[in-house]
C-alpha cells in the first residue's frame, strides 16, 4: 500500500506516483494501481486544501484567475476537479448557464 | 365523372396529377413566423450564406433567400439567444470570434449546411489567426471543412488565457475535418476548457518544416488543464504530430492513429501528460495504436492513465498483451 501522507508538494508526490506506477505495470499488479491512484487522490485532496477553499470564496472568474496563478503548472494541473466546481457556480451565478 | 368512377367503368382516362402544394416555407418572407424557422421559442435559425447573391450583413438572416454575408455578423446578431442555430452556406473566409460567456449567448450552434464534413470549407482569413475562436459556453460546431493555416489553429477553444471571461467549456465539436492541407499548423487548440466533446472528427496533413505541427494540442493554460474532455471515434494520420491533449479523468475511445502515414510520420502521436502540463487519471481505450507502444514511440501517459484495451501491434511491450490489447498505460 503507497503511503503518500508525508508528501507536501505536489511535484514530489506526483514523482514518487510515477515510480510507484512503473513498478505495479513491471509486476503486473492491477491492485496496486488501484491504491496507487486512490492515495494519490487523498493526498493531493490533502496538500492543497487551502487553495481548494480560497477557490470557494471567489465570486467572479478574474478572482479565479488570480488565485491559480499563485500555484505552479502541476498544481494548477491537479486542481482541475475543484476549478471546474468554482467555474461552474461562478458561470451559474453571474450568467445562469 | 370523376376519374375513380372512370376507372371503376373501365373507360381510358388520362392520368390526372393533383395541383401541387407548397407548404409554408418557415424562414421565407410571408411565413406566419416573423422570426422564420425557430429551433425554440426564442430561438432563431440564422442563414449565412457567403456566395449567395443577396446575402448582405444587414439583412436580419431569418430568411434564407436574403441570407448574412459573414458568419461574424451572425455572431453578433441581436436575434441570437441559447439554443439558436447558424446556418452556413458558401465558403467561410473569414476569422470569427465568438463573445464570452458573460456577453453571450451560450449553446448556440454553428451548423455547416452542406451533407459532409467536406462543405462548406472553412478557409479563415489571416494566417496567424484562429478561423474560429471560442469564448462563450456550450457552443456546438458541425459539418465543415476547416483549412489549416501556416501560423495559427484551425480552432482554438479559450480558458481565460484572453480575457476571464472567455470560456469555451461544454463545446462540442463533431463531424468535422481538419485538413491540415501539408502546412497547417493545428487543429483544434485547448487552453484548457472542461467538458469539451471532440467526436467523429477527421484529422490529416498537419506539416510545417520544424516538425512542430498538431493534429490537437493543449498550448497555455492559466486557469486548468483540460478536465473531462471526450475524444471519441476521430482519425488522425498523416501529420507531424497528432494529439498532445494534456488533460485529467478525461476519455479518448474509439479513435485511430496513423503514426506512420502517407506523407508524413508522428513524432508524437498520442500524449495525455506533459511536463508543462501534467495530465494524469485518463482513461484511454478501444484505438488503435500502431507502432511502438512506449514512451519513446511517442505514446505518453499520465503518472495513473489507464490505457486499457486498445489494439497495438507492439506485443514485444511488457504493457501489450500476446493477442495485441494493451493492459496497462505505455513507458
Amino acid at each position: 500500500m503507497p503511503e503518500y501522507g508525508r508528501f507536501e508538494k505536489v511535484e514530489t508526490l506526483l514523482e514518487r506516483v510515477e515510480e510507484d506506477m512503473r513498478a505495479a505495470i513491471a509486476n503486473g499488479d492491477g491492485d496496486a494501481m488501484g491504491a496507487i491512484r486512490r492515495e494519490k487522490s487523498a493526498a493531493i485532496r490533502r496538500i492543497l486544501a487551502p487553495v481548494i477553499e480560497t477557490q470557494e470564496g471567489c465570486s467572479n472568474m478574474a478572482e479565479l484567475c488570480a488565485v491559480m496563478k499563485e500555484c505552479s503548472a502541476a498544481e494548477r494541473a491537479v486542481l482541475t476537479p475543484f476549478t471546474k466546481v468554482a467555474t461552474d457556480r461562478i458561470i451559474r451565478e453571474t450568467a445562469g448557464v | 365523372m370523376n376519374v375513380m368512377a372512370e376507372q371503376m367503368v373501365g373507360r381510358p382516362t388520362i392520368m390526372q396529377r393533383e395541383p401541387q402544394f407548397f407548404g409554408g416555407q418557415f424562414g421565407v418572407k410571408g411565413s406566419d413566423s416573423p422570426l422564420g424557422w425557430r429551433t425554440h421559442p426564442d430561438a432563431v435559425i440564422l442563414y449565412v450564406d457567403s456566395g449567395h447573391p443577396n446575402a448582405l450583413d444587414t439583412n436580419d438572416g431569418t430568411d434564407p433567400t436574403a441570407p448574412l454575408a459573414t458568419v461574424q455578423a451572425a455572431v453578433n446578431s441581436s436575434l441570437l439567444t441559447p439554443y439558436s442555430e447558424i446556418r452556413v452556406s458558401g465558403e467561410v473566409a473569414e476569422d470569427v470570434v465568438t463573445p464570452d460567456y458573460a456577453t453571450g449567448p451560450n449553446y448556440v450552434w454553428i451548423r455547416g449546411n452542406g451533407i459532409s464534413r467536406y462543405s462548406p470549407a472553412w478557409s479563415g482569413d489571416d494566417a496567424d489567426t484562429a478561423s474560429l475562436d471560442m469564448r462563450a459556453v456550450g457552443w456546438r460546431v458541425s459539418g465543415f471543412r476547416f483549412y489549416g493555416k501556416t501560423g495559427a489553429s484551425c480552432l482554438v477553444l479559450r480558458h481565460t488565457d484572453s480575457g476571464a471571461n472567455d470560456i469555451a467549456i461544454r463545446t462540442v465539436v463533431h463531424d468535422c475535418y481538419f485538413d491540415g492541407l501539408t502546412t497547417g499548423l493545428r487543429g483544434i487548440e485547448s487552453h484548457g476548457c472542461y467538458d469539451v466533446w471532440v467526436v467523429n472528427c477527421t484529422f490529416a496533413l498537419f506539416n510545417n518544416v520544424g516538425n512542430t505541427a498538431f493534429c490537437m494540442e493543449t498550448t497555455t493554460t492559466p486557469l486548468a488543464i483540460p478536465y473531462r474532455n471526450y475524444i471519441l471515434g476521430c482519425y488522425f494520420h498523416d501529420s507531424d504530430n497528432g494529439v498532445e491533449w494534456s488533460m485529467n479523468g478525461s476519455f479518448i475511445l474509439g479513435c485511430l492513429f496513423q503514426p506512420t502515414g502517407y506523407a508524413y510520420a508522428m513524432i508524437q502521436v498520442l500524449n495525455t501528460s506533459t511536463v508543462a502540463n501534467p495530465g494524469d487519471d485518463n482513461i484511454v481505450a478501444e484505438n488503435v495504436f500502431p507502432g511502438d507502444y512506449s514512451i519513446a514511440g511517442g505514446y505518453r501517459p499520465g503518472a495513473a492513465d489507464a490505457w486499457l484495451g486498445n489494439w497495438a501491434d507492439d506485443t514485444a511491450e511488457a504493457e501489450v498483451g500476446d493477442n495485441g490489447i494493451t493492459i496497462a498505460r505505455p513507458t
